[in-house]
């Protein structure tokens, strides 16, 4: 006998985000206000506005994306002589002077981990939009992937700071960080807050269609 | 279970779990906590216990220092760093707060001394890239025990910091700075045995005084007549005696320096004590100078430029040094309407005084007015033709003019002779004068006339057709020639050949003639003369031999003229000398 | 009080499913989207609870010693954790500085202060104010918290630099490796469901 498969929502029940406990929502009253029980979290049956959210940021990061690789993010300053870096000029550096492995993790995490988030979750509000059933578990796997990935395009800034914190050495080499770190911070930052707005049951809502699928 | 369609579930039919009480035993993961715990216990107990002490100094300035870069340092290791520099409460000085290392903690006392040395090459070294950059550091000097403290006030000036150290202090006496600092480095030998300390200006500002520490074992060197140089940088002299560049070594080339050596010539004079004063010369050769203590003054009159002469250009006598001169000036003579030039100089009689024979002052004027006598007189040379410089050389000229000492007046004065540049001026006058005189005028004037003449005798008709005719027949010869070299060259030059074989015979024919047959024509000739003679004698009464001689000129005279026709023809028909005149071409 | 059959809805797919008692070790997974429902671990109050306390003492090494010193020639630059944070703020990138400082020291700190403040109660069984508050706050403060990422970080600065300058690590550089293994140790063994089930709501 096959199982019976429901969300949550269907049968009016309630999944706290935070302590999972499955509560019961009331037949009447606005959902706004509620409580779990167990850990006092607010309730609600799907992340709020969640569509609209992820795509405001999604959007904001896609806009800030340009000048986070555009401008410079490092300027060292030697001898008098200065020479400012972008992010992908600093990984042609890496290329150039022969350090491979650390290029690519530097492209990897700061050229392609906030760009594929913004495609992914673009993609995944898209197919949420149209209504689409197609491979939701391989859609729900793109997302947690997105969710992990996230933090780790934080590695350019670090890099940033630390070379900062040492180079401090007055003519003799100084690295002072370029106006793309902010820019790529808040990147990274907008990114990780839109997969957080991102409610990833909206998937699961889509109505089969009746030959289910 | 399985919910059923109305999606209650339903939990009646479960049992009911066993709820376990959790025990808590003390889990073995409390290791790691512990662990931690200790390690970083132990690591801040380090590094509390190797704190060393913090201290503050407040100085006028913080310029140079750096928070959490600026070192302390003492005796060139580093023993502290600043921590923070703030304004003091009233704003009149900056507080520097540093941190010292463990072992310093000894050296703090109350005598401590802190003072910034300001970013600079270091001195007596030219160290590596890093010095360079270096900034200022704060040099410390414990000085002598007492009280701890921890706050200091800062000295702006660098003291003597060589307080401790084993060596002397001595003094120098310079008439200017030049390029010595604090730290220069003071050589014996060409190795660095002390440093300058500190300097300052003499109370009546008239020299400065350096004081300079040299190090243990080296200061027992210094003697009392030990001399001091300045050797700093580059010693470029341009004096009488040429360009001369000399250095001490690189560091001096930057920072300057001082150097010191007793000279041999001189009595070590016992060693030198702390706080000795000595005067500090100018270069290396100045100390060579030998200084006798007697010194005698002369004056001495020149008429005509002193141009190149300066004061303290030397007084020479047969190109040994044995004086300088002093002054120079100028006089003015209102009666004779002359100016004449009086040059004081100083001898140091000593030099000159007859070898092996003690200096005695009362015999110096007998000795100076016997030296006169035999013809010493005084004179202008160009010492350096580069830079024109003069000097006055003293010489003895026996052939010169009788003159005396003249002992009247402040200063004896010596006997002088026109230099140089009055006898090339001399010489050049008399030179002018006889041009003065040469008749260049008529000179000229013949010489234009004979011009003339030649120009008449150039452009003479005559010599022009000369000139033309030659021409023609030297373009004839040439015409000539290019025939006979385009012509039948092989067969021609196989009949020249034979032309030249035959007139190499002819040549060696006429030879033999001229060696041969010119005595015996001559001896004929002589015959013919005596015959012609009595031909003469015959002429009258025998008119057929003059007759003959008549007919065998004109045949002569037709044989030329048909030797002239062969040689006009041959010239146009070369191969004619071949071939003949027969082959009409 | 525990009951013993629950259910759960999956966070990612919402599906409704029955939740049996899990030993402690296994994890319940969601059957049609696969996310992690559930995962017990084995005594896990007291071994987060001392790796916590461990993540503290290394936390204190990691921000009281120099972290990396960077010599050229003589020049020598030491550093700690809150310099680069510091020079960032100088240069003007406030909102930078800020952010490096939350992920690398104040949201970790918060980590390992709030696990200790909420378990050692449940341990000893006693009560304290907010603690739900505050566990919340931790759950949603977990992906801040970007240790590992600074440590990549630092291991990628050091390559670059390696060539110009001589890189000295520093006591505060071993520390702060060792407090990145043990916060991902303790968030790893801390179980929400222990918490849950140990928290005696007082309302």
């Amino acid at each position: 006998m096959r199982s019976f498969m429901s969300t949550a929502k269907n049968l009016n029940l309630i999944n706290c985000h935070s302590c999972h406990l499955l509560c019961r929502a009331h037949e009447s009253g606005s959902i706004a206000g509620w409580v779990c029980p167990r850990c006092g979290a607010r309730l609600h049956f799907r992340k709020p506005k969640s569509v609209a959210r992820t795509w405001a940021l999604v959007i904001a990061a896609a806009i800030f994306y340009v000048p986070a690789n555009v401008l410079s993010i490092t300027t060292i300053v030697s001898f008098g002589s200065t020479q400012s870096d972008t992010i992908l000029s600093g990984v042609l550096y890496f290329i150039k002077t022969g350090m491979w492995p650390i290029a690519i993790i530097i492209f990897i995490a700061s050229i392609v981990v906030p760009l594929a988030k913004i495609l992914i979750l673009s993609f995944l509000m898209i197919t949420i939009q149209r209504g689409s059933v197609r491979r939701r578990k391989d859609r729900t796997r793109l997302y947690r992937i997105t969710e992990a990935i996230g933090r780790w395009s934080m590695l350019d800034i670090f890099v940033v700071t630390i070379l900062v914190a040492l180079v401090h050495l007055g003519s003799l080499a100084t690295v002072k960080a370029g106006p793309a770190a902010a820019f790529f911070a808040a990147v990274v930052v907008i990114t990780m807050f839109a997969a957080a707005s991102f409610d990833p049951r909206l998937i699961w809502d889509a109505k089969e269609s009746p030959d289910g699928k | 279970m399985e919910n059923d369609k109305t999606g209650e579930p339903d939990f009646s039919n479960l049992p009911e779990a066993v709820i376990k009480e959790v025990k808590t035993p003390i889990s073995i993961v409390w290791i790691v906590p512990l662990v931690a715990l200790l390690i970083g216990g132990w690591l801040v107990y380090k590094a509390l216990s190797e704190k060393g002490p913090t201290i503050t100094i407040s100085f006028k300035t913080a310029e140079g220092l750096e928070a959490g870069k600026t070192k302390i340092k003492y005796k060139d290791v580093d023993l502290g760093q600043v921590d923070k520099i703030e304004l003091s409460s009233d704003v009149s000085r900056v507080v520097v707060q540093a941190q010292l290392v463990k072992s310093a903690e000894s050296l703090l006392t109350e005598n401590t001394r802190f003072w910034v040395v300001r970013a600079r090459l270091s001195a007596g070294e030219v160290s590596g890239l890093g010095t360079l950059f270096s900034g200022a550091y704060i040099g410390m000097d414990p000085g002598n025990p007492g009280e701890t403290a921890r706050n200091f006030i800062g000295l702006e000036i660098p003291p003597i910091v060589t307080a401790n150290l084993p060596g002397a202090h001595f003094a120098l006496r310079a008439v200017s700075l030049g390029s010595l600092d604090i730290g220069s480095p003071v050589y014996y030998r060409q190795i660095k045995v002390g440093q300058v300390v500190v300097y300052h200006l003499e109370e009546d500002g008239k020299a400065v005084i350096i004081e300079i520490f040299v190090g243990a074992p080296h200061h027992q060197s210094v003697n009392k007549n030990t001399r001091f140089w300045n050797a700093s940088g580059l010693d470029v002299t341009l004096d009488v005696n040429g360009i001369r560049v000399s250095t001490e070594s690189l560091v001096t080339l930057i920072l300057g320096g001082i150097a010191f050596d007793t000279p041999t010539n001189l009595e070590p004079g016992g060693p030198a004590e702390t706080g000795d004063v000595f005067l500090l010369y100018d270069s290396r050769e100045k100390i060579s100078e030998k200084t006798y203590a007697n010194k005698f003054n002369w004056l001495l009159y020149f008429d005509g430029s002193v141009r190149g002469l300066s004061a303290g250009a030397p007084v020479e006598f047969k190109g040994i040094q044995v004086g300088k001169v002093l002054d120079v000036s100028l006089e003015l003579s209102p009666d004779r309407r002359t100016c004449r030039i009086p040059v004081l100089i100083e001898t140091e009689p000593e030099r000159f005084w007859p070898a092996h024979t003690p200096f005695e002052e009362a015999k110096q004027k007998t000795f100076m007015i016997n030296l006169v006598k035999k013809g010493l007189r005084a004179k202008l040379k160009t010492g350096n033709l580069l830079t024109g410089q003069l000097l006055v050389d003293l010489d003895l000229y026996p052939n010169a003019d009788k003159e005396q000492i003249d002992f009247s007046g402040k200063y004896p004065k010596l006997p002088t002779l026109p230099g140089p540049t009055e006898e090339i001026m001399a010489s050049l006058t008399r030179l002018l004068t006889k041009l003065d005189a040469f008749p260049i005028e008529a000179i000229g004037q013949d010489l234009r006339d004979t011009a003339r003449g030649i120009n008449r005798l150039v452009n003479a008709s005559e010599l022009r057709e000369a000139v033309i005719t030659l021409n023609e027949t030297l373009s004839q010869a040439q015409e000539l020639m290019t025939r006979i070299n385009t012509g039948t060259v092989p067969e021609f030059n196989a009949g020249v050949e034979q032309f030249n074989a035959a007139f190499s015979r002819l040549n060696t024919l006429v030879q033999k003639l001229n060696d041969e047959v010119t005595p015996t024509i001559s001896a004929t000739l002589q015959q013919a003369q005596g015959t012609l003679s009595d031909i003469d004698s015959f002429v009258h009464t025998d008119a057929s031999l003059f007759q003959g001689l008549k007919r065998a000129l004109s045949e002569i005279e037709g044989a030329a003229r048909a030797i002239r026709v062969t040689a006009d023809y041959i010239s146009r028909h070369p191969d004619a000398l071949i071939y003949g005149k027969g082959t009409e071409k | 009080m525990i009951q013993a059959t629950r259910l759960i809805a999956c966070h990612e797919c919402d599906l409704i499913h029955r939740l049996p008692l899990i030993a402690s070790g296994k994890s319940a997974r969601c059957s049609r989207c696969g996310a992690l429902l559930i995962r017990r671990r084995k005594n896990s109050l007291e071994r987060t609870l001392a790796l916590a306390l461990a993540g503290l003492v290394l936390f204190f090494l990691a921000n009281a010693f120099p972290f990396l010193s960077f010599k050229l020639e003589t020049q020598i630059q030491q550093t700690t954790l809150i310099t680069g944070i510091r020079e960032l703020y100088h240069q003007d990138l406030h909102a930078v500085a800020v952010l490096v400082m939350l992920t690398t020291i104040v949201v970790p700190l918060v980590q390992l202060t709030g696990m200790i403040y909420i378990l050692l109660p449940l341990r000893l069984n006693r009560k304290v104010p907010r603690l739900m508050e505050t566990f919340r706050l931790m759950q949603t403060l977990k992906p801040w918290s970007m240790t590992e990422v600074f440590m990549l970080g630092i291991l990628v600065s050091i390559v670059k630099l390696a060539k110009m300058a001589q890189i000295i690590p520093g006591v505060a550089l071993y520390s702060f490796m060792a407090l990145i293994f043990t916060l991902a140790a303790a968030t790893a063994t801390l179980d929400p469901q222990t918490v849950w089930e140990q928290w005696n709501p007082d309302r």
